[in-house]
């Protein structure tokens, strides 16, 4: 790539959008490596997001009183708007759920970049409700940009409270996370929060739950494709 | 070139400076882990500082950027094949303690905090509004082009003028501030 051709494509801009293709990415690097001032555009753009993400930007804090709700478009048609639209009753389960899927994901995946916890305001999450693999087809699921995708498990059977163990793999068997949940109340859909990293490659995955102080179950699989946008 | 190999403490320091932010830069996009990242980081410099010495240099001092970068895509893939993996490594090779915040893995040193905080609030509020959709917030830009009534062509642009405004605000609060 020519100082030119970075200028005409407006390349530290796409970089730092993460818009460019991993080909395109090392050409780009290759290139800025040996040209100053793309160098120091690509480094301006990067110190500025960064300090935009670290919470450095005035205004930020501002949005929690006038919060801009990110609402996730339903990858599945069978997904549900249950989030806004459920009982009181049922809230703070769903919100324990939420809550704890957040916490594990940090603590077991250590990919969610903290600017994930300084939440500018609400945020409405509207899951892909993924079934047992018995029960119908597949869940397809454009992937992820960034952020988190969610899921909300259908847990028929499960006792309240149990301690519930849940691993996602990819087709070939790679985990991509996993962790302990403690099981929502009966009827209650237990949200699992995945940062989209885990789910970048597109593909088969399978994300098995069992309950951990009962050895003899058998493992419940969901399965879902994750397809190109 | 030759102070850098002859172990000269200030241009080393220079050169670690200017090329270990680029090489972060590239390194955290594709390793999860600060510490995988920093071991990259210095593994690169170890093999460019003793190859540099072995050879007594370069055929031509314009290329020591392409070839840090040669290094560093070499250490990369080795790292990728370290980890059993084509593309990146799994996300749970990060330990327990070692998810750190972006600034602690980026760019900004403690020092210049108050330096962007103070270039970030120069920025018109409508600059401030879309960075902070598409940095802070990590909107889906398609959704905020649609909002803006812009095509991703002219995001670009948007980002491009307001980088441009944050270097000048930077540069001049990192004046004042020397």
């Amino acid at each position: 790539m020519t100082h030119q051709q970075a200028i005409d494509k407006h390349a530290a801009e796409r970089y730092l959008l993460d818009e460019m293709a991993e080909l395109e990415r090392y050409d780009f690097e290759a290139h800025y490596f040996e040209c100053d001032a793309c160098a120091d555009s690509v480094m301006t753009g990067a110190r500025m997001a960064d300090g935009i993400q670290a919470g450095l930007l005035p205004g930020a804090a501002s949005a929690v009183t006038t919060p801009r709700p990110l609402v996730q478009a339903p990858a599945a048609a069978s997904a549900p708007a249950q989030v806004v639209s459920m009982p009181g009753r049922t809230w703070l389960p769903w919100a324990v759920a939420a809550m704890l899927a957040i916490g594990l994901g940090y603590q077991t995946l250590q990919v969610v970049p903290d600017r994930g916890a300084q939440l500018a305001g609400p945020q409405v999450v509207a899951p892909v409700a993924l079934r047992a693999a018995t029960r119908g087809p597949d869940v397809t699921v454009s992937r992820p940009d960034s952020g988190v995708l969610s899921f909300a498990l259908d847990l028929a059977g499960v006792s309240d409270g149990a301690r519930l163990a849940y691993d996602l793999r990819t087709a070939d068997g790679t985990s991509v996370a996993s962790g302990t949940a403690a099981a929502p109340s009966p009827g209650t859909p237990l949200l699992l929060l995945v940062p989209s990293s885990a789910v970048s490659t597109p593909g088969s995955f399978t994300l098995s739950i069992r309950a951990v102080d009962e050895p003899a179950s058998l493992p419940v699989d969901y399965r879902f494709t994750i397809t190109e946008r | 070139m030759d102070r850098l190999i002859g172990g000269d403490p200030e241009t080393e320091r220079h050169f670690a400076r200017y090329f270990g932010d680029l090489l972060t830069l590239k390194l955290r996009t594709r390793l999860r882990s600060p510490a995988l990242v920093e071991d990259a980081r210095q593994e690169t410099f170890r093999r460019v500082l003793t190859t540099l010495k072995e050879k007594k240099g370069l055929a031509s001092a314009g290329s020591l950027g392409a070839f840090v970068n040669g290094v560093c895509n070499n250490v990369l893939f080795e790292t990728y094949r370290a980890g059993g993996r084509s593309d990146q490594l799994p996300e749970d090779h990060d330990p327990p303690d070692e998810g750190k915040t972006t600034v602690e893995s980026g760019l900004i040193s403690a020092e210049q905090r108050d330096q962007v905080r103070k270039a970030l609030a120069a920025l018109p509020e409508r600059e401030r509004e879309i960075l902070r959709w598409v940095f802070f917030e990590e909107r889906d830009k398609d959704e905020i082009c649609r909002e803006l009534n812009v095509d991703r062509n002219y995001l670009r642009v948007l980002v491009h003028r307001a980088k441009a405004r944050f270097r000048e605000q930077f540069t001049q609060a990192d004046g004042a501030g020397a």
